[in-house]
C-alpha cells in the first residue's frame, strides 16, 4: 500500500481522500503531447542556437529547464557574438557605400535574425512554465470522451516541419549553386574575352561573395568557412520562425478541433444532461486562457515574422522584371521568390486554422433542441461568437484569414507603386561583367 | 555632561535592537496609533536640538504628505503646474488635497498670462502666414504656419480645458471613491508614478531636442554668416518669419525665443496630456478588473454583480466625459504628428549640411515617432482594459450565474469604450497599425514628387 502512494504522480492533483490509488503514474511517453511531438524539432533547433532548453529528451515536461550556465545557452551566446561580427561589418560597409533600397536587404535579413535569436531566448526563459502548464491542461484532451483525430497531434505538428526543413535545403542549395555557377562562368568569360587573369579558387569566391566581412576581418581559410556556417544557420533561423508558429498553431487547433468533435457528436444524441455542455464550456474556456497564455509569450516573434516576410515578399516581388544572367539564376529566384510566398501564405493559414476551429461548432450548437437547451449553451454560442479566439501580434491584429487577404491586398498596392521607381534602373539592363 | 545624551540614546537603540521584530512592529504601530502629537514633539525637539541630531529633523513632514490617496487629481497635480508655468492650463488649486478646491476665474494672474501668450502667438501666426504667402506654397514650406497654427489651436482649447476642469475633476473624484479601493500604498502608487515618469521623461527627452536644435542653427549660423554679429545671424535664422517683416532689435529677438520656448513645450505638451487622461482612464479600469480578478471563478451573489456593472457603467461614463473634453486636442495631435512625420522623413532624403545637424534631424525624427507611438499605445491600453472584465466573467460558475452577470457581459462586448478624435475615429491598437500604413503609403507617393533640391543653401531661409 505505502509503494502505492509513493508512485503516485504528484503532477496529476486529485486527491481523493481515504482512497489509496493504485494505478500507476502517468507515462508522459505514452500519451500524445505537444511536448513530445514538437520536443524532436527543438532539439534539431538547438543545434542551430535558438531557444536553449534543458532536458526536451524527457517525456515529462517537468524537466525542462532554463539555465544560464548549459551547452545549449553556451552555443547560442558563441553563435550570437559571430553574427553580430557580421552584422557590424555589414552595416560599416553599407554606410561606406551609401544606403539604397537595393542593398539593404542583406542588412535587414541579419538584423531579424539577430532579433530572432534574443526573442527565442526570452521565450525560453518563460517556455518551461508555460509548457507545464500545456501539458497539465492536455492530459483532460488524452482521456474519453476526446477521441483522436484522424491525423494524430504527432502527425500534424511534424509534417509542416519536414516539409519546410526539406524545401529550405532545396533553396539553400539552389543558392549555393547559383553563386558557384555565376563565380565560375564569370571567370572563364573574362578569362577568355578581357584577357584578365583570374582564378578559379574557393579563397577567391569567398573575397568576392562576401567581401563585407573582411573589411573587419582579416581574410584565412578558417575566416571563410566561418562565414559560410554562419550564413547557413542564419538562414535556418529565418525559416525557424515561421515553422515554430506553424507547429503551435497545429497544437491549439488540434485541442479546439477535438473540443467541436465532441460536440458534432452530440447532434445525434436525444438527450443531453446540462452537466455534459458545463464540462465543455469549461474545457472550452481553458483552451481560451491557453491560448492567451501562448499568445503573450509568442507575440513579439508573431510579429517580427510578419514584418520579415512582408519585407522580402515586397523587395523579391520588385525583381520580377529584372533581366538575369545565367539560367541558375532564373531557377533559383523564381524557386525562392515561390517558396517564400508560399511559405508566408503557409504561416497564415495554419495560425488561422485556431480561428476558424473555434467556431465550427457554433452551428451545431444553434441546432441545439428546445429540450437539451440550457443556460450553459447559451453562454458557449455568446462566448465563441463574440471573442476573437487566435494568435496576435501584439495584440495589433489578429491571425484570421481575413488578415491574409488584406495582406495580399496591401502588398499588391505596395508592389504598383514601387516598380514605378524602378523602371528608370530597369531600362539599364545587365551591368558589364568583367571591370 | 555632553556624553551623556549620546549614551542615553546608544542605549536606547541597544534595547530597541535587543527586542525580536515583532515587537519593534508593534511598538511603531502604537507610535504611530498617537500621530497627533508627532508633529508637535518634532517641532519641540527641532527647537531644543538646533538641528544637532539629525533624525528628528527629518521628521518634519509627517507620515500623511508622503501617503498616496491613489486618486487622479493628486497624480496630475504636479505635472499641471508644471504646465501653467509655460501658460497652459491656468486653474487655481491643481497641487490641493481635494478636487473642490480647484477653481477658474478669468481675472486671476494665470490666466491673464494665458492670454497673453495667446496674444502673442496670434502675432507671430499672422507673420509667418505673411511669410509663407510671399513665397512658395509647398508641403514642406508650410510646416512652420502648421507647426503655429496647431499650438494657437491647442492653446486655445487649453483655456476652455481650465475653465471646465474643476467641474470635470468633481465628476472624477465621486466615480472614483465608488470604486473597489486599493489597500496598500504600493498599488495606490503606481498610477501616479507613471504619470510623474512620464511627464520626466517626455520634458526631459524634448529638452535634449530643443538644446541639440539651437547648437545646430548656432552651427548653420556660422556657416552662413549674413552679418557680423553671430548673435543676430543666429536669431535671424531661427525666428525668420518675424524678421521678414520688421527690423532687427534685441527685444523682438528676445520675445521670440521666448515664444519658441514656450511653442516647443506646448507641442510636447498636447501629447503628454492626452498619455496623461488615458493613463488615469485605463488605471480606473485597472482597478475595477484587478477586484474581479481576486473573486474570479468564486460563487459570487448577484449584488456583487450588480454593483461591478453599475461602477464600470460610471467608468465609462467618465471616459466619455473626458473624451468630449479633450478629443479636439487629440485629433490636433495625431495630424500634428502624421503631417510632421511624413514631412520629416521626406526631408532626411535631402543631403544633411553638417554633422550637428545630422544627430539633430534623426534625434528629432526618432523622438517624433517613439511620442506618436507612445500616445497611441497609451490611448489604446484604455480599450483594451475595458474589455477585460470578459476574460473573468467567462469564468463564472453556472450556479452563480445570473442575469446582473449576463447584462454586464452584453454591455462589454457591444459597447465600443475609446478614446476618440472628436467622434471621427477610435483610438484602439487596430489604429495604429492603419496609420503606420497610412504613413508608408502616403511617404511612397510623396518621394516620387520629391526632386533632390538644396535646402540648405544661405539664401533660402527655409531652415526652420
Amino acid at each position: 500500500m505505502a509503494k502505492g502512494t509513493q508512485n503516485k504522480n504528484l503532477d496529476e492533483g486529485n486527491f481523493d481522500f481515504g482512497i489509496i490509488k493504485s494505478e500507476t503514474s502517468t507515462d508522459y511517453a505514452q500519451l500524445d503531447l505537444f511536448h513530445r511531438a514538437a520536443s524532436p524539432i527543438m532539439l534539431l533547433a538547438q543545434c542551430f542556437a535558438i531557444m536553449p532548453l534543458t532536458g526536451i529528451r524527457r517525456a515529462s515536461p517537468r524537466h525542462v529547464h532554463f539555465r544560464f550556465k548549459s551547452v545549449p545557452m553556451i552555443v547560442t551566446v558563441i553563435f550570437m557574438m559571430a553574427s553580430s561580427v557580421l552584422t557590424l561589418s555589414m552595416l560599416k560597409f553599407l554606410l561606406n557605400i551609401g544606403v539604397t533600397a537595393k542593398n539593404f536587404v542583406g542588412q535587414v535579413f541579419f538584423t531579424c535574425v539577430q532579433c530572432a535569436c534574443i526573442l527565442f531566448i526570452d521565450l525560453a526563459r518563460r517556455w518551461p512554465p508555460l509548457i507545464r502548464y500545456w501539458t497539465r491542461l492536455e492530459l483532460i484532451f488524452t482521456k474519453p470522451p476526446y477521441e483522436v483525430l484522424k491525423r494524430s497531434l504527432s502527425q500534424r505538428v511534424r509534417q509542416p516541419a519536414f516539409i519546410l526543413i526539406a524545401l529550405s535545403l532545396v533553396e539553400h542549395g539552389l543558392y549555393l549553386s547559383s553563386a558557384i555557377v555565376s563565380y565560375k562562368q564569370r571567370v572563364y568569360y573574362c578569362t577568355e574575352n578581357h584577357n584578365a587573369t583570374m582564378g578559379v579558387s574557393f579563397d577567391d569566391y569567398i573575397k568576392l561573395n562576401y567581401d563585407y566581412v573582411f573589411i573587419l576581418l582579416p581574410y584565412t581559410r578558417f575566416f571563410g568557412i566561418y562565414v559560410l556556417v554562419v550564413n547557413g544557420t542564419c538562414t535556418f533561423i529565418w525559416n525557424y520562425m515561421d515553422l515554430f508558429i506553424m507547429m503551435i498553431s497545429r497544437g491549439l487547433a488540434y485541442r479546439f478541433e477535438q473540443i467541436s468533435k465532441r460536440i458534432c457528436r452530440l447532434e445525434h444524441e436525444d438527450r443531453v444532461p446540462e452537466t455534459t455542455f458545463m464540462e465543455i464550456r469549461e474545457h472550452y474556456v481553458r483552451m481560451c486562457e491557453l491560448l492567451e497564455r501562448v499568445d503573450d509569450a509568442l507575440s513579439s516573434i508573431i510579429l517580427l515574422s510578419c514584418a520579415n516576410n512582408l519585407y522580402f515578399v515586397c523587395c523579391q516581388l520588385l525583381n520580377i522584371f529584372n533581366k538575369l544572367r545565367w539560367p541558375i539564376n532564373y531557377i533559383y529566384f523564381w524557386y525562392s521568390m515561390l517558396y517564400l510566398v508560399g511559405r508566408t501564405a503557409c504561416v497564415f493559414l495554419t495560425a488561422a486554422t485556431i480561428n476558424d476551429e473555434s467556431k465550427s461548432a457554433l452551428s451545431v450548437l444553434r441546432r441545439v433542441s428546445s429540450k437539451n437547451w440550457c443556460v450553459e449553451v447559451e453562454r458557449l454560442i455568446f462566448q465563441m461568437s463574440t471573442q476573437t479566439v487566435a494568435l496576435s501580434g501584439k495584440k495589433f491584429y489578429f491571425l484570421t484569414r481575413r488578415l491574409l487577404f488584406g495582406m495580399a491586398g496591401t502588398i499588391v498596392t505596395y508592389e504598383l507603386v514601387l516598380l514605378q521607381f524602378d523602371e528608370p534602373n530597369r531600362r539599364k539592363g545587365l551591368l558589364p561583367l568583367c571591370a | 555632561m555632553r556624553f551623556l545624551p549620546k549614551l542615553e540614546r546608544k542605549f536606547r537603540r541597544w534595547k530597541k535592537l535587543k527586542k525580536p521584530p515583532l515587537l519593534r512592529k508593534l511598538d511603531t504601530l502604537f507610535k504611530s496609533a498617537h500621530k497627533g502629537h508627532r508633529p508637535e514633539d518634532s517641532a519641540k525637539r527641532v527647537q531644543k536640538g538646533n538641528g544637532k541630531d539629525v533624525k528628528n529633523e527629518l521628521s518634519y513632514k509627517s507620515r500623511e504628505q508622503f501617503m498616496y490617496n491613489g486618486s487622479f487629481h493628486e497624480a496630475v497635480g504636479s505635472v499641471l503646474l508644471t504646465a501653467q508655468c509655460f501658460a497652459m492650463m491656468p486653474v487655481r488649486g491643481v497641487t490641493a488635497k481635494h478636487p473642490s478646491s480647484l477653481r477658474f476665474s478669468w481675472r486671476y494672474v494665470r490666466t491673464c498670462c494665458c492670454l497673453l501668450f495667446m496674444a502673442s502667438m496670434l502675432i507671430n501666426l499672422s507673420l509667418t502666414i505673411y511669410k509663407v504667402l510671399h513665397g512658395s506654397i509647398t508641403f514642406n514650406s508650410i510646416r512652420p504656419l502648421i507647426f503655429k497654427s496647431c499650438i494657437f489651436l491647442v492653446c486655445g482649447k487649453a483655456l476652455s480645458l481650465a475653465r471646465q476642469w474643476p467641474e470635470l475633476m468633481m465628476k472624477w473624484y465621486q466615480i472614483e471613491k465608488d470604486l473597489p479601493q486599493y489597500q496598500t500604498q504600493f498599488e495606490k502608487r503606481r498610477m501616479a508614478q507613471t504619470i510623474r515618469m512620464v511627464m520626466l521623461v517626455g520634458m526631459m527627452l524634448s529638452f535634449a531636442e530643443h538644446l541639440l536644435s539651437i547648437v545646430s542653427a548656432i552651427n548653420y549660423a556660422e556657416f552662413c554668416s549674413r552679418t557680423d554679429d553671430p548673435i543676430r545671424n543666429f536669431f535671424e535664422l531661427t525666428n525668420d518669419e518675424i524678421f521678414y517683416a520688421l527690423n532687427y532689435s534685441a527685444p523682438l529677438a528676445l520675445w521670440g525665443k521666448l515664444q519658441n520656448v514656450y511653442s516647443t513645450f506646448i507641442w510636447n505638451y498636447m501629447d503628454i496630456l492626452v498619455m496623461i487622461v488615458s493613463i488615469g482612464l485605463a488605471s480606473k479600469f485597472r482597478q475595477l478588473n484587478d477586484n474581479l480578478l481576486r473573486f474570479k471563478g468564486l460563487h459570487m451573489a448577484a449584488a456583487y454583480w450588480s454593483e461591478r456593472r453599475i461602477q464600470y457603467r460610471n467608468i465609462c461614463t467618465l471616459c466619455s466625459t473626458m473624451d468630449d473634453a479633450i478629443s479636439f486636442i487629440t485629433i490636433i495631435s495625431f495630424s500634428n504628428n502624421l503631417y510632421f512625420i511624413c514631412v520629416q522623413l521626406l526631408r532626411s532624403l535631402n543631403t544633411m549640411p553638417s554633422v550637428a545637424h545630422t544627430v539633430y534631424f534623426y534625434f528629432s525624427l526618432f523622438f517624433l515617432i517613439g511620442r506618436t507611438l507612445a500616445v497611441s499605445l497609451y490611448a489604446a491600453s484604455v480599450h483594451d482594459e475595458s474589455r477585460r472584465p470578459l476574460r473573468y466573467l467567462r469564468c463564472v460558475p453556472k450556479e452563480s450565474w445570473c442575469p446582473e452577470a449576463m447584462r454586464f457581459a452584453e454591455e462589454i462586448t457591444s459597447d465600443m469604450v475609446a478614446l476618440s478624435g472628436m467622434k471621427f475615429f477610435n483610438l484602439t491598437r487596430k489604429l495604429v497599425l492603419s496609420v503606420a500604413g497610412t504613413i508608408v503609403t502616403y511617404e511612397l507617393v510623396l518621394i516620387q514628387f520629391h526632386e533632390d533640391q538644396d535646402l540648405w543653401t544661405c539664401d533660402q531661409s527655409t531652415y526652420s
